[in-house]
């Protein structure tokens, strides 16, 4: 049997997942349709004026395109930033992609301040480690040529 | 410019394709398009990767929004599994781009796709509820156990997570497929959620779903910073992948049954076998250009 105050407790435990998990909920769907946005933007940019704002390739040459060299489009952040505000379509895609790839680094670091708040401090641990292992992940691409 | 249109729309509806098969197959989109990318736009593998990965953020995070409000998926299982995944995530993507000759990469796609069939045709996770699993020592300390609302036996239900150790090896496995492949793994994440810590099904599948955003963002920032991420790819698939598993999970509520999973069960094993004959092709050195 559970005292009177545990079970408060309990409820107040409860109460406050549900709210954690309505923040998650609600970030997970906006960071989605807030980056496709950004995207399909992007792609209406490049249908109306017909250029990528980059080196122009016939489409074959198009679909083989990558590496860190490439011309055929920016994937650097400076780059990026430089090409938004020069309203270059291929720019205006790849900030709504790179929105979406670095959008799981801001729901981790939403739990971080969630488990905190509920002082659950092995949790605290647990997401700040895979927050600082998703960083890392960005800091490595620099060597992987 | 009629070609760069052309192409763009037939990207797209490809990826929407790939997206109902890949959410109907309960597989995510991710595992076919790449498949896609390759043989029929002969799109260089690393670009292909790189598409879908990104692809595979968007519709994990979409459909997990779901999962979570509902409180089905248990997000601190999933939480710690992340740790292990992702690093397994930046393992696989370092390996990947390390590897110069792509025929290995085929072949192990070929061979994931052909363990991904597995599931349809035999069901894991029969047991809906498993019942007396023990708690693991570490999930006790870390109060993994919980509970969800089990629809088909329309009540509560608390369960415990017993096999911590060999699911997190599993899924640091899952993560290095998910970086080396560019796919969501949800195969193996289930596999290592389901078989060895004996969760209910549901809760790892949604678990899985959760999880699966996080790990492919490990990898999604490598294959994207080394200029494998390109624009006119990567766009119309992510779209394409996200209205395609819409469509699918709409779809799946009305048609259901085996004949459904079978034909799931069969385009993806031609596919598979398509990836391992261009595998052996590229090890030959027939010259197939892709």
């Amino acid at each position: 049997m559970s005292t009177g105050k545990e079970r408060l407790f309990e409820k107040e435990k409860e109460e406050e997942e549900k709210i954690s998990s309505k923040v998650l909920s609600f970030y997970l769907i906006w960071s989605v349709i807030i980056s496709l946005s950004v995207i399909v933007i992007g792609l209406i940019t490049y249908l109306a004026t017909d250029s990528t704002g980059y080196l122009k390739v016939p489409i074959d040459i198009l679909l083989q395109s990558y590496g860190p060299n490439t011309a055929v489009f920016p994937h650097y952040l400076g780059t990026i930033t430089y090409g938004v505000f020069k309203f270059k379509s291929f720019a205006i895609i790849q900030l709504g992609v790179l929105l979406l790839i670095l959008s799981p680094f801001g729901r981790i670091f939403i739990q971080v301040l969630i488990y905190a708040r509920e002082r659950d401090r092995t949790f605290v641990v647990i997401a700040a480690t895979v927050f600082v292992v998703l960083l890392f992940s960005l800091y490595l691409s620099k060597y992987i040529q | 410019m009629f070609d760069l249109v052309l192409y763009l729309i037939l990207i797209l509806v490809a990826s929407v394709f790939a997206g109902i098969i890949g959410s109907m197959a309960g597989l995510g989109g991710g595992v076919l398009i790449v498949p896609f990318l390759t043989l029929y736009f002969h799109v260089p593998i690393y670009l292909a990767i790189g598409a879908s990965i990104v692809s595979v953020i968007a519709t994990s995070s979409g459909s997990a929004s779901a999962y979570v409000k509902d409180k089905i998926s248990n997000i601190r299982v999933g939480t710690f599994l992340v740790l292990f995944t992702t690093t397994g995530a930046i393992v696989g993507a370092f390996l990947g781009l390390r590897i110069k000759n792509p025929a290995a990469i085929y072949l192990i796609f070929g061979i994931v796709l052909l363990i991904s069939v597995l599931p349809l045709i035999k069901k894991i996770g029969e047991v809906n509820q498993p019942e007396n699993i023990k708690n693991d020592p570490i999930a006790e300390r870390m109060s993994l156990q919980s509970h969800y609302h089990n629809l088909e036996l329309d009540k509560e239900v608390n369960y415990n997570v017993s096999g911590v150790k060999s699911g997190s090896a599993m899924m640091f496995v899952a993560g290095i497929l998910s970086g080396l492949l560019g796919i969501g793994s949800g195969v193996f994440k289930v596999i290592a959620m389901d078989l060895f810590m004996k969760l209910p099904i549901k809760v790892s599948t949604t678990t899985s779903n959760f999880m699966i955003g996080m790990t492919a963002a490990a990898s999604a920032g490598i294959y994207f910073f080394n200029g494998d991420v390109n624009p006119y790819i990567a766009a119309p698939v992510a779209i394409g992948v996200l209205i395609g598993a819409l469509v699918g999970s709409r779809l799946l509520m009305k048609v259901r049954g085996r004949t459904v999973r079978i034909l799931f069960a069969a385009v993806i094993l031609v596919v598979a076998i398509e990836m391992l004959r261009s595998g052996v092709l590229l090890i030959g050195g027939m010259g197939l250009h892709l």
